[in-house]
């Protein structure tokens, strides 16, 4: 009798282990499902409306046309893009938009296929990133200059000009403008005494850190996975030499001093503790913002887009924002100002007119931009960033810092520095160093070892 | 004659649900991955025929093709006997005469649902974090706090641990087994004065032995597959310590879009597999036991 007790209790306490596993799982579960990509048909509701307003309406609105709308992001800006799409559709009753959205994994893979089989939405967003590779496919997308329902004018010609032409071709609109920029956490910044109007450059990073060290060994003044140390690297580079990262023809755009130099500072970076050391924050290498202590404030600063930080924000209230460290004697601020995304019209669209009315819609009016808000970055259309600032809709820091960046925006990055393999190689190496297997002349040495075998492989590909 | 012909279409109606899904979702990808691994294909052009060049390639230049194959083998390694023998374990103590006891059969095959689902693979990530629960439990012993996912010495072993816990499906076709082994075999072992250990491996394990053999084989090829756990927890880091051959697969599918290669590299992986299983299958008839003689 006693032996089946002692069974029991065992089997109970080895189940308990098991358990306490299990149950949590509900929490994380919402938090992923906002990643799987719903489709809803937010018409619905409408339906009933639609049909009372045929009726009434003398002059017969055009036929009934259906779009789709493909996008990605967060949770707040699926709720505003939806909210928009319900108002237009009030507007017009004769038009019908399936919103397709979720986030952004697996997204271009969908596109991709859905692309190539034909089946793509009709108004699609894309990243800018993206267009050499999909438009060397064919021609994939609608000239919007071609297409008299949108006005142009509301956005910068400069920035349209560096981003959304390809082949000649307007073939996307900016939705936002999209900086890359520190964010820092004011509350790290009291509590270490740091004054928060610093502009940061590459030194002082190091002897803040040293300060903070002095202060708690276990605080990191910079919150930065390998991807994010790549970022670093590449604009420390960029920064000395003026060139891009990798040239157009495939060699690469900086010699090895200089990339000494570089690994010789982000490893000072993590001797002097600045960085938290990978050992620790590896669960969340590719996901920097979910690391706890980054949420709980042990971290200062995060090297990010501007477009993350309203996201960000609803996390860490007293979160804020500046520019990246800019060397005084700079060739080129390698400070990446881009569109967020683009919007684009798919060519095999059967409603052209319709989701270009749409578009246009959706940029310039100024019950749209009321709704939309800074969803998707600050936004490109200058009529609707002046109603978000007349609104006070806007964070003025982060206006300011868009304002900025603006001006101090670097020479856009060209596709072959944006490469994913080249990415893969850079921060396998920036491991390698940061767990000590390289010193950074020797992370240098393989670097340009590997880069110079993957370009002459990419070269034979691509051309 | 006639008759028998009449009763196959009616079969063939029945399993043509399945054998249609087969046709189109399995066999057809299986043949195209074949004919792409031979050529060169980015999704949205056409492919290219290049011959042999991307197993050559794989084996000649690939710098993380060795690393990938070397991680994978360590992990199949590493997880099945844990697997296989926890799941044993728990499949004996499920077995025990106590009342209630499918309350607690039914708990734990709890952790085979959750499953590959990556909500259970960001748990682990939470944890077995630094500041994780892991690393606070332990702190109880005096013990310190353990980089289980950010040294890569150990950081496979933790992922591994995730399918370790989802025994359940190892454990129910072995606790079926158990309860088949006549009773009369034990009493007369008894009688005979046999003890309890000598009990288990003379009698219990002969006789489970081609559950067991069906089970290696089946979680062997499990593991060579293994990716959301590797994916979602580590994303293959540090330095590459759980950069599995599937996440190898992937990465060259779909962040730099080489389909061809990643074809080739899915039908290595599946040459590879295929080698490992006829092995056990030949190793078995020194192994396993069959009562029929295995006839």
């Amino acid at each position: 009798m006693r032996m089946k007790k002692l069974m029991y209790m065992f089997i109970a306490i080895i189940l308990c282990i098991s358990i306490v596993a299990g149950c949590s799982t509900q929490t994380d579960k919402t938090d992923e499902q906002s990643e799987d990509v719903v489709q809803e048909d937010i018409s619905k509701k409408e339906t009933a409306q639609e049909d009372a307003a045929k009726d009434d309406d003398k002059q017969k609105p055009s036929e009934e046309v259906s779009l789709r709308f493909m996008w990605w992001g967060g949770e707040s800006r699926h709720e505003a893009t939806l909210e928009a799409i319900e108002l237009y559709q009030q507007n017009n009753p004769h038009v019908k938009i399936n919103a397709e959205y979720g986030g952004v994994d697996g997204y271009l893979q969908k596109l991709a296929t859905q692309l190539s089989s034909r089946t793509a939405p009709d108004i699609i967003q894309i990243d800018v990133t993206w267009i050499q590779e999909l438009t060397a496919q064919g021609d994939l997308f609608v000239d919007l200059n071609e297409r008299d329902e949108i006005d142009t004018s509301i956005f910068s010609e400069n920035f349209l000009e560096q981003y959304c032409y390809n082949d000649g071709k307007l073939i996307g609109l900016p939705t936002g403008v999209n900086a890359g920029a520190l964010l820092f956490n004011k509350d790290f910044f009291d509590k270490y005494s740091i004054d928060e109007n610093t502009e940061f450059n590459w030194d002082n990073l190091i002897e803040l850190e040293t300060s903070v060290q002095e202060q708690a060994p276990n605080a990191y003044l910079l919150n930065l996975d390998a991807i994010r140390c790549y970022y670093l690297l590449k604009t420390y580079v960029i920064q000395k030499t003026g060139n891009y990262w990798i040239n157009d023809d495939f060699t690469i755009g900086f010699d090895r001093e200089t990339l000494v130099e570089a690994f010789e500072y982000l490893n000072e970076l993590f001797e002097v503790g600045a960085i938290e050391p990978f050992e620790q924050s590896a669960p969340f290498h590719g996901k920097p913002d979910q690391n706890p202590k980054w949420l709980n404030g042990e971290l200062g600063i995060s090297w990010s887009w501007t477009s993350t930080y309203t996201a960000e924000k609803a996390n860490i209230p007293n979160l804020s924002v500046t520019t990246i460290p800019i060397m005084e004697d700079a060739k080129d601020t390698a400070l990446v100002v881009r569109p967020s995304q683009l919007l684009s019209i798919n060519k095999d669209s059967e409603n052209i007119d319709e989701a270009a009315k749409f578009i246009n819609w959706f940029f310039s009016d100024t019950e749209a931009a009321k709704i939309l808000k800074d969803t998707r970055g600050v936004p490109a259309s200058e009529v609707a960033r002046s109603v978000l600032v007349e609104n006070n809709l806007l964070d003025p820091v982060l206006d300011e810092i868009t304002a900025i960046s603006m001006e101090k925006m670097g020479t856009p990055e060209n596709p072959i520095s944006q490469n994913q393999e080249l990415e893969k190689i850079t921060t396998d190496v920036i491991q390698m160093m940061a767990y000590k297997k390289l010193t950074p002349e020797e992370a240098a040495d393989e670097l340009i070892d590997r880069f110079t075998q993957k370009l002459s492989e990419l070269k034979e590909q691509l051309n | 004659m006639k008759y028998y012909e009449r009763k196959n279409y009616t079969g063939l109606l029945y399993i043509s649900p399945w054998i249609f899904g087969f046709l189109l979702f399995k066999l057809y990808p299986f043949v195209m991955s074949l004919v792409y691994s031979f050529t060169e294909f980015n999704i949205l052009d056409k492919p290219k025929f290049i011959g042999f060049d991307n197993y050559i390639y794989m084996f000649t230049r690939d710098k993380l093709f060795f690393p990938a194959l070397k991680n994978t083998l360590a992990y199949v390694f590493m997880t099945v006997p844990m697997k296989l023998a926890f799941a044993l374990f728990i499949a004996v103590l499920l077995n025990l005469k106590l009342k209630n006891i499918n309350i607690f059969r039914t708990a734990y095959y709890l952790p085979s649902i959750f499953g590959g689902s990556v909500a259970v693979s960001i748990l682990w990530r939470f944890l077995f974090m630094k500041e994780g629960i892991i690393n606070k439990f332990i702190g109880f012993f005096g013990i310190k706090p353990v980089d289980w996912l950010g040294n890569p010495d150990i950081a496979l072993f933790t992922v591994s641990l995730l399918a370790v816990w989802q025994f359940g499906s190892s454990m129910v076709i072995f606790l079926a087994a158990l309860k088949q082994i006549p009773n009369e075999l034990y009493e007369a072992a008894m009688v005979d004065g046999a003890s309890g250990i000598r009990r288990f491996f003379s009698i219990t394990l002969p006789m489970i032995s081609p559950v067991m053999f069906f089970n290696l084989v089946m979680q062997t090829i499990n593991a060579f597959q293994e990716f959301t756990g590797p994916y979602v927890i580590t994303n293959g880091g540090p330095m590459n310590a759980t950069y599995v051959y599937s996440i190898h697969v992937y990465d060259n599918a779909f962040r730099y879009f080489r389909m061809g290669y990643s074809s080739a590299l899915s039908w290595i992986l599946f040459l590879l597999i295929m080698i490992f299983t006829a092995l056990l299958f030949k190793s078995s008839s020194y192994w396993t036991y069959y009562e029929d003689g295995g006839k």
